[in-house]
């Protein structure tokens, strides 16, 4: 993976240029804050020690979360972490008259009707950066099932940039299309909701089929996405 | 809006979606045009998801769903070892 040569940390988060399309891999289970879902001290010591203290590279191997880049400061400040800083600097950095189109990815979702608390997390450290950056769309794992979401910042539905059930605006600053792109197909099956309901965020949820997607970039305008492959 | 649900149905054609730059809305291809004369649709303002957007969820340990592996989550399917070791 590029990471060294666009100046992320190995395989955890780099980019790379695609056609017309900027790609910018995260890391979204180390390196931000409570990654993915509280903080390295507690991790080790247990619930209700956590200790305002950096990781040391013992608690690194014991907790198996990382930090696999520098933290500048407070662990419990997004901006510390080296992958933050290096988000910010690589989408501003984007060229829109080469790559129009910009997609961020990750394996854990920042949003699905299978709700939990490490999703905020997630959308804690870069959401906000992702929206200013103008991404377009957000593309994760983790479930083990297909879900697009309506577009969707800052946990509000933008109806604005809804033209019909298969048809979304760009709408950068205020929402990005976010896919739980999980149905590939493993040994554990797919997943299932624990939920009573779905929540209004999901536009299609199929916890049905196996498959992938495939999306192209038509031209600087028009992007289309297609999932799952049926066989 | 209309939420699609796909749970255990046979035979089903995949999600398709086509995303348009905003600002290109009215100036685009074939699919552009044709979407963006309904673009108008939204009123703008949003709907919030409040206490339906994601919140901390019960049944989840160190993250991972109930559909995840890890200890005390995984069910092999048949022929698959039972003990997949530390991940």
């Amino acid at each position: 993976m590029p990471g060294a040569e666009t100046g992320g940390r190995s395989n955890f988060w780099y980019s790379f240029d695609y056609g017309l399309a900027h790609f910018v891999a995260l890391d979204g289970e180390t390196d931000f804050a409570y990654s993915p879902e509280w903080p390295f001290a507690r991790d080790v010591n247990g619930e209700g020690t956590e200790v305002p203290e950096l990781p040391t590279e013992r608690q690194t191997f014991v907790t198996d979360s990382g930090p696999f880049g520098a933290i500048n400061g407070n662990w419990s400040d997004n901006n510390a972490y080296e992958q933050v800083q290096w988000l910010k600097k690589d989408l501003a950095a984007v060229d829109r008259t080469k790559t129009p189109w910009v997609i961020a990815m990750s394996h854990r979702p920042m949003y699905s009707s299978e709700v939990s608390s490490y999703q905020r997390n997630v959308r804690n450290a870069f959401e906000s950066i992702l929206l200013a950056g103008g991404v377009d769309a957000y593309f994760s794992g983790h479930i083990h099932w297909y879900e697009r979401m309506w577009p969707i910042g800052r946990s509000t539905i933008d109806t604005s940039s809804v033209v019909d059930n298969t048809t979304y605006l760009t709408n950068p600053g205020t929402s990005m299309l976010h896919i739980v792109n999980g149905m590939a197909g493993n040994i554990e099956s797919h997943s299932t909701i624990s939920n009573s309901s779905i929540l209004n965020i999901t536009a299609v949820l199929d916890q049905r089929h196996y498959g992938f997607s495939k999306i192209t970039f038509h031209n600087e305008s028009v992007m289309t996405w297609v999932s799952p492959s049926q066989t | 809006m209309k939420q699609d649900f796909i749970r255990g149905v046979d035979g089903l054609v995949g999600d398709e979606l086509t995303l348009i730059k905003r600002n290109n809305a009215t100036s685009s291809s074939n699919a552009t045009s044709s979407s963006s004369s309904s673009s108008g649709s939204g009123s703008g303002s949003g709907s919030t998801a409040g206490s339906s957007a994601p919140t901390p969820g019960a049944g989840y340990e160190h993250g991972f769903g109930p559909h995840a592996w890890g200890p005390g989550h995984y069910t092999p399917p048949k022929g698959f070892p039972k003990n997949l070791g530390q991940w």
